[in-house]
């Protein structure tokens, strides 16, 4: 979405103001993707909680964001901050714990082949090391840039353009090579 | 963020955000928050200087020889103010290569600063005095003030790494309360300026890392609750 089509920052302001129906006009236009990125953290069971977690800490939060800062990064700092929170008590998704239907529908070329190619990128995704999972994830699917994506990780911009070039890499790699087995997730 | 089906807002969450839907008003921008920290040490840097005067040996000392250390305290000390205000806000902190340098920058300073500056003078490394901690509390004092605005302003904003904004803020404004200090204390050897000065200034690193610490556990605590 280009930054002056972006309702969110508007939003924002509104909800400062005291609008509760701008709360929840935030909350549908963030939820689902917010979700997304916290089952990368996290199991599908908790994923549901975290995201209210994360509207909470949002709502505790409100008085930080500036409309010259960018929104996105904003909010997904904070969701991170609650998935790192819960990971100090529960403990890191593994790998072979990634879900197909964790994928969002924009990912899949076509209803016939969704099942085997969503299967195949979530196996090339569960290799990488999460860093570069967690960047592939919001450069790619959540559409954020380098520079949004080292704000909200803390890593710096060129630590960001490293993640992506070999996530881009391996996963490459990956596909290239025959189709494997459904719960085969040890590594290309 | 990409087009998602409408997902309803749940009950409770909408309830636990009615029941405290006030008018916020946004934070300054960050650079307004250390410029007001930094002026409060400014402040006190001044009645410090009012109260116990300069140095007895400024006009001994060449130019140089005190303005480098003098700046370097304030500008490393007040960089790290700035930086904690920074991460007060999310997505808005340092990246951690500079996070790392300024710490690393900072710890140097508060070695390398008193030795090189104890030679450069030709103080010996242990004169009579050379372990009195009067400085340490004066240091202690001055910094206060600032310290305690820049935790509260910290604390107004929503760090999601509150440890490294507290530690950064305690080192900061040591740093700044440093630098006035090393332009009234009379003694010059490394001895007591790595006990008294730099320990106070890793006193507040302490106390903004506990203060931290607990920030990021009462936040866990009410998370889990």
């Amino acid at each position: 979405m280009a930054p002056d089509d972006d309702p969110l920052p508007a939003l924002m302001q509104r909800y400062q103001g005291g609008e509760e129906e701008a709360f929840g006009e935030i909350y549908r236009l963030t939820a689902p993707a917010i979700s997304r990125y916290l089952g990368r953290w996290v199991d599908s069971s908790r994923v549901g909680d975290l995201t209210q977690e994360t509207f909470l800490q949002m709502h505790r939060a409100r008085r930080t964001y500036r409309p010259e800062l960018p929104f996105r990064p904003w909010l997904y700092a904070i969701a991170r901050h609650v998935a790192q929170q819960a990971l100090r008590t529960h403990g890191r998704k593994t790998s072979k714990e990634f879900g197909v239907g964790d994928y969002p529908d924009n990912l899949h070329p076509s209803v016939e082949q969704a099942g085997s190619l969503r299967l195949e990128v979530e196996q090339a995704l569960a290799t990488l090391p999460f860093d570069q999972r967690e960047a592939f994830w919001l450069a790619e699917v959540e559409g954020l840039t380098s520079v949004e994506i080292s704000r909200l990780t803390g890593a710096s911009e060129g630590a960001i353009r490293v993640r992506l070039h070999r996530a881009h890499k391996k996963l490459k790699e990956w596909l290239r090579q025959p189709p494997r087995g459904v719960g085969d997730v040890s590594g290309a | 963020m990409s087009a998602a089906p409408d997902r309803p807002l749940p009950p409770a969450l909408a309830e636990a955000i009615r029941r405290d839907l006030r008018p916020v008003r946004p934070l300054m921008p960050s650079s307004a928050r250390s410029a007001i920290v930094v002026i409060i040490a400014a402040v006190a840097a001044v009645v410090l200087i009012v109260t116990h005067g300069l140095r007895e040996d400024m006009d001994a000392i060449p130019g140089p020889l005190f303005w480098i250390p003098f700046i370097l305290r304030l500008g490393v000390g007040a960089l790290l103010v700035a930086f904690a205000a920074r991460e007060a806000v999310p997505s808005h902190g340092p990246a951690r290569p500079a996070r790392i340098a300024a710490f690393t920058i900072a710890l140097a300073l508060l070695v390398i600063l008193p030795e090189a500056f104890a030679r450069a003078v030709g103080v010996p490394r242990f004169p009579p005095r050379s372990v009195d901690l009067v400085c340490y509390e004066i240091e202690m004092a001055v910094a206060a003030p600032a310290f305690l605005l820049a935790c509260w302003l910290v604390m107004r904003g929503y760090a999601v790494r509150p440890l490294f904004a507290m530690t950064a803020a305690g080192i900061g404004v040591g740093l700044l309360a440093d630098a006035a200090l090393f332009a009234a204390c009379p003694i010059d050897n490394s001895t007591h300026w790595m006990l008294a000065h730099s320990g106070a200034v890793l006193s507040y690193a302490l106390l903004g890392a506990v203060a931290g610490g607990v920030i990021q556990r009462l936040r866990r605590v009410t998370s889990d609750k």
